[in-house]
């Protein structure tokens, strides 16, 4: 796919991000984190979680979009219970999108699928959540770690660091000590799953 | 150069991410939209919050303030309301008071205004040959008004003391 070959020379380029801004601290490890799954480690991205959330959000902007066509259409005393219809469904339907994001999603950036090209084992998954309080430094990392379709046998890594240890003065990201401490807490995980076992 | 900084965010972006930004936009004017047909369907005006456009109306109402307007069917227009309407064919809503009201008994209204500032009654304002408005020109009845330059021509006024 040509739209692969671009990112990769995208970003064999050095990430440079505003190092003030939390939310591009944050997008800048989640993606870097998301690169060694993908191309390191080759995992499939699993993409139900974000696709949910993307058609609760067009679902409800598709409510406003009817109510303003209608409105457009027939002005307003005519399109009174429409218009009552879609705002309702819309707040109602924004509420459930904030829970969804809020408790369901929680911060989770990245599901992905480990599948044995050989066919012997049933694979692994992981589910990775990373949370950065808006002006603060540390950078919080939960790695889950499922070995095999048997749920139970799970493993929890935390990475907790100040974001000082991956980006140096002019914002640029660290990709090599980054990825340093995830392959540090991925085999921890892995290596509990094990035991578990 | 920071311009070249947001076109390289673009570039890492997948197709995922673009589509929850656009989404995310489409969210926020669709949030503004819902409040607004949402004052409209609780007001039962089609224009819930105008703007004083004219010194009509002064020293009442000043040029550029706020008006919300409700027209409930309930309330009947009275002498004495503070009334914004729209002249059939132009679109210029106007905020005048309601001077005189014939009233028949299946509560079918026609009313004459006239702007507080003016020295006569709003018939030169009116489609040539109508001599009295009905409920179907009016916009609705103001019931709370925020004003608004004056608030900045306060900030004026002490910033240009300074």
């Amino acid at each position: 796919m040509s739209s692969s070959t671009n990112t990769k020379n995208i970003s064999s380029k050095p990430i440079k991000i505003n190092k003030w801004d939390t939310n591009a601290l944050k997008n800048a490890l989640n993606d870097a984190c998301k690169k060694y799954f993908k191309e390191t480690l080759n995992y499939t991205e699993d993409y139900s979680v974000m696709d949910r959330r993307l058609y609760i959000s067009l679902i409800s902007c598709l409510f406003s979009l009817y109510a303003l066509i209608y409105d457009w259409f027939n002005p307003f005393p005519k399109s009174r219970s429409v218009l009552i219809a879609c705002v309702a469904s819309y707040f109602i339907i924004a509420g459930i999108l904030t829970f969804y994001m809020r408790f369901i999603e929680n911060g989770r950036f990245f599901t992905g699928k480990l599948i044995d090209k050989t066919g012997i084992d049933p694979g692994q998954k992981c589910k990775i959540i990373s949370k950065l309080k808006k002006y603060d430094d540390i950078y919080n990392l939960t790695l889950e770690y499922y070995d095999g379709t048997n749920t139970s046998t799970s493993s929890v890594a935390v990475l907790k660091k100040s974001v000082g240890n991956y980006f140096d003065e002019n914002g640029v990201l660290c990709y090599d000590k980054y990825i340093n401490d995830l392959k540090k807490i991925y085999d921890q995980a892995r290596s509990n799953a094990r035991k578990v076992k | 150069m920071e311009i070249f900084s947001f076109v390289d965010d673009v570039k890492r972006m997948d197709k995922r991410q673009a589509i929850y930004q656009v989404l995310n936009f489409g969210m926020i004017i669709s949030t503004a939209l819902m409040i607004w047909k949402g004052l409209m369907v609780m007001t039962g005006s089609e224009s819930p919050i105008v703007v004083v456009l004219s010194g009509s109306m002064e020293p009442a109402f000043h040029r550029g303030d706020l008006l919300l307007l409700t027209n409930y069917e309930e309330e009947p227009i009275r002498a004495g309301d503070i009334v914004v309407f729209r002249i059939e064919g132009r679109d210029i809503p106007i905020v005048h008071r309601v001077l005189k009201i014939h009233e028949k008994n299946d509560s079918y209204v026609k009313f004459l205004t006239k702007g507080d500032n003016n020295q006569v009654d709003d018939r030169g304002l009116y489609s040539p040959g109508q001599l009295w408005l009905e409920k179907k020109d009016v916009i609705g009845r103001a019931r709370g008004f925020l004003p608004y330059i004056a608030v900045l021509g306060f900030f004026v006024l002490v910033h240009r003391e300074n």
